[in-house]
């Protein structure tokens, strides 16, 4: 379906404005840009640049003001409300920088949570979870709930599952925030590896210069502006 | 069927997540049905004891009799004797006991003592029953013909004592003259001042002939099986044994002021019931409020994921039906089991209020009902007005954005 031409990813003139008790808030002013299948991207910019309001439209968490997103040649922004949540599920991992995990299930069944809800089955869930839980060096964490896990080993989980389903974007929101520097290397080590093994194209928000330096693409944002 | 399994594993999970707050709210609903129980199982406890004084061994729960009889008791309006049709209501499963009787007025005198008396004639099985057996105040059963025995305040009115013969006169089966003489054989308890005062009791034979009403019957007083408020089993019983001419009539059809008093009782009983449902209900919204709140990111993060809303608010459903049920369940067994202690050992008035109650001819005790339908009506509201509180994490679920920030 997709010309090797064509990028995974196409945000054309994406418009959001809040509406606020104060008024209108221009969160994004007409971005567009590209993204090729496999790359590793980083959008930056500082606070309140409009970063997170971008990849919850590019994600189909939030619907744009104007505009139109494709992924992997589906429009999803013409989509329906059902059919969002089918595409998010079958084709975009998200990592978030907190509250990824379900408290309740452990670290393998975290990673197997998306697989579950797509209703694969158990032993197939249950070796890939094992397989990316390895990949991100858990292993012999596989039975630990996330209170029983560090914030980097947590994050680690979370990447781990959004990787689960073999989505073709993940969509990580300053995934490090939260993190010190050797867990955030580790991380985009991480992260870095199955980018290459697996092929999938990341694309991640980070405000952190360390992140920055090591994104193949870099995606500079500036009061919901893309600056050259 | 993942899908199922999933929300069950997360439902189960939650519910031990915050292990104090789910022992608590389960306790709670468990604490507010075993109380409920209690309380209705006593209340409604009374009101048998009550039936079962009032009617129970006199006027019977269930009365059979020709459909002219009630409400003037008249002996013209008797029945004739159907022992085929009798042998198969004794059968029937739902009757613990059915006796013929032929009833009337007479006055009975004794030298220049006299008063009026409600004549009762009685089957020697029923005779035999033990409630009968267990009545008499002085004297003793005995088939002898002629023998009669009196309620014990009668006797004590006409002044009357064991082996004295009394002279009964009135008005027989269709005008006829009535008249004989009968010997004290013995006096009794009725448990109800107002049948001391009237009753004299005869065999039936004897009645039957005292009346000149020969092989019949005033009616059949029928003692259901179970004589539990909640069951009325009158219009059953009619319908599997109907017989030509007659009819079934419940003590409820019967004693309509009974009835109406107790049912006046009850819903003061009912009030304090609603109540505790209220201050419970607000309980469990309150706990449910807080779950909401709790969870709403990781609602936001599950629908993020791509998980349906339904299937979410599916899981916060069951984990509250769980809890409610598990609670429910411990409230229903300690209820029941508390009712069982205070049926082998009931609650006994004490002071004046029990001396009144004795000097009516009651017992002054409280036993409770054991009917289950009790637990379960309270079960049933209880669970009810858990899964109604379920209704706000519900709508945080349906109310939440995916949106992350
Ligand atoms: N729901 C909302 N209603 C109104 N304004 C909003 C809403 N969400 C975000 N905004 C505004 O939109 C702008 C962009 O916000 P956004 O969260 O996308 O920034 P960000 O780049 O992710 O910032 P940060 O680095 O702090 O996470 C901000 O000015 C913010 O105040
Ligand atoms: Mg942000």
């Amino acid at each position: 379906m997709s010309a090797p031409s064509q990028p995974l990813l196409r945000v054309d003139h994406v418009v959001k404005t809040y509406e606020s008790s104060a008024g209108p808030v221009h969160a994004v002013q007409g971005v567009s840009l590209d993204l090729q299948r496999g790359a590793f991207a980083a959008l930056v910019g500082p606070s309140g640049c409009g970063k997170t309001t971008l990849l919850n439209a590019i994600g189909g968490l939030d619907r744009v003001t104007s505009g139109q997103i494709w992924i992997d040649g589906t429009e999803i922004t013409a989509l329906t409300d059902r059919e969002t949540i089918e595409f998010r599920l079958h084709r975009i991992g998200f990592v978030f920088q907190a509250y990824n995990l379900v408290p309740v299930l452990n670290a393998w069944e975290n990673v197997a949570f998306v697989m579950e809800l797509q209703g694969i089955g158990v032993r197939d869930r249950r070796d890939r979870a094992f397989e990316l839980l390895a990949a991100v060096g858990l292993t012999g964490k596989e039975l630990q709930r996330p209170s029983q896990l560090s914030g980097g080993q947590q994050q680690r989980v979370a990447v781990a599952r959004a990787l689960a389903s073999r989505p073709s974007l993940v969509l990580a929101d300053e995934p490090t925030a939260n993190l010190d520097s050797k867990s955030t290397e580790t991380l985009l080590d991480i992260m870095r590896d199955l980018n290459h093994q697996e092929g999938t194209t990341f694309l991640f928000s980070t405000h952190d210069q360390r992140v920055i330096n090591r994104a193949e693409t870099i995606f500079r944002l500036e009061d919901g502006q893309l600056a050259r | 069927m993942t899908l199922v399994r999933l929300a069950l594993r997360l439902a189960w999970r939650n519910l031990g997540r915050n292990r104090r707050r789910s022992l608590i709210t389960g306790a709670a609903i468990a604490f507010a049905l075993f109380f409920a129980i209690i309380m209705r199982s006593l209340q409604l406890g009374v009101y048998n004891h009550m039936v079962a004084t009032v009617v129970g061994s006199m006027s019977g729960y269930v009365q059979v009799s020709d459909t002219a009889y009630w409400p003037s008791q008249n002996l013209d309006y008797a029945l004739y004797e159907d022992p085929e049709w009798l042998d198969e209501l004794r059968a029937d499963r739902d009757i613990a006991s059915a006796y013929p009787r032929l009833q009337g007025f007479s006055l009975l005198s004794v030298g220049d003592q006299s008063g009026v008396a409600q004549w009762v004639g009685i089957s020697p099985e029923e005779v035999d029953a033990p409630l009968w057996q267990a009545r008499l105040a002085s004297g003793s059963w005995t088939d002898a013909p002629g023998s009669v025995w009196l309620g014990k305040r009668l006797a004590e009115q006409l002044r009357v004592s064991v082996g004295d013969t009394l002279v009964a006169m009135g008005q027989g089966f269709q005008g006829s003259m009535a008249g004989a003489a009968w010997v004290v054989a013995g006096t009794l308890n009725m448990g109800n001042p107002e049948l001391e005062k009237r009753s004299a009791v005869v065999g039936l034979a004897d009645a039957q002939e005292f009346a000149g009403a020969y092989g019949m019957w005033s009616y059949v007083q029928i003692t259901p099986r179970s004589t539990e408020l909640s069951a009325d089993p009158t219009a059953d019983l009619g319908a599997r044994h109907p017989l030509d001419g007659a009819h079934f009539l419940g003590w409820q059809t019967r004693m309509p002021e009974l009835i109406q008093a107790i049912q006046a009782d009850s819903s003061g009983g009912k009030v304090i019931l609603f109540i505790l449902y209220v201050v419970i209900g607000f309980g469990l919204l309150g706990t449910m409020i807080m779950l909401a709140n709790e969870r709403q990111r990781e609602f936001a993060m599950q629908l993020a994921m791509g998980m349906r809303r339904g299937l979410l608010a599916g899981i916060v459903f069951v984990e509250v039906v769980l809890l409610s049920v598990a609670g429910a369940l411990v409230g229903a067994l300690l209820g029941r089991i508390a009712v069982l202690i205070l049926d082998r050992f009931p609650l006994r008035l004490q002071g004046d209020v029990a001396a009144a109650m004795e000097q009516q001819g009651w017992e002054p005790i409280l036993p409770p009902s054991l009917d289950w339908s009790i637990t379960l009506t309270h079960g049933g509201i209880i669970v009810v007005i858990a899964l109604l509180s379920a209704a706000w994490p519900l709508r945080t679920v349906f109310k939440t954005s995916p949106v992350h920030r």
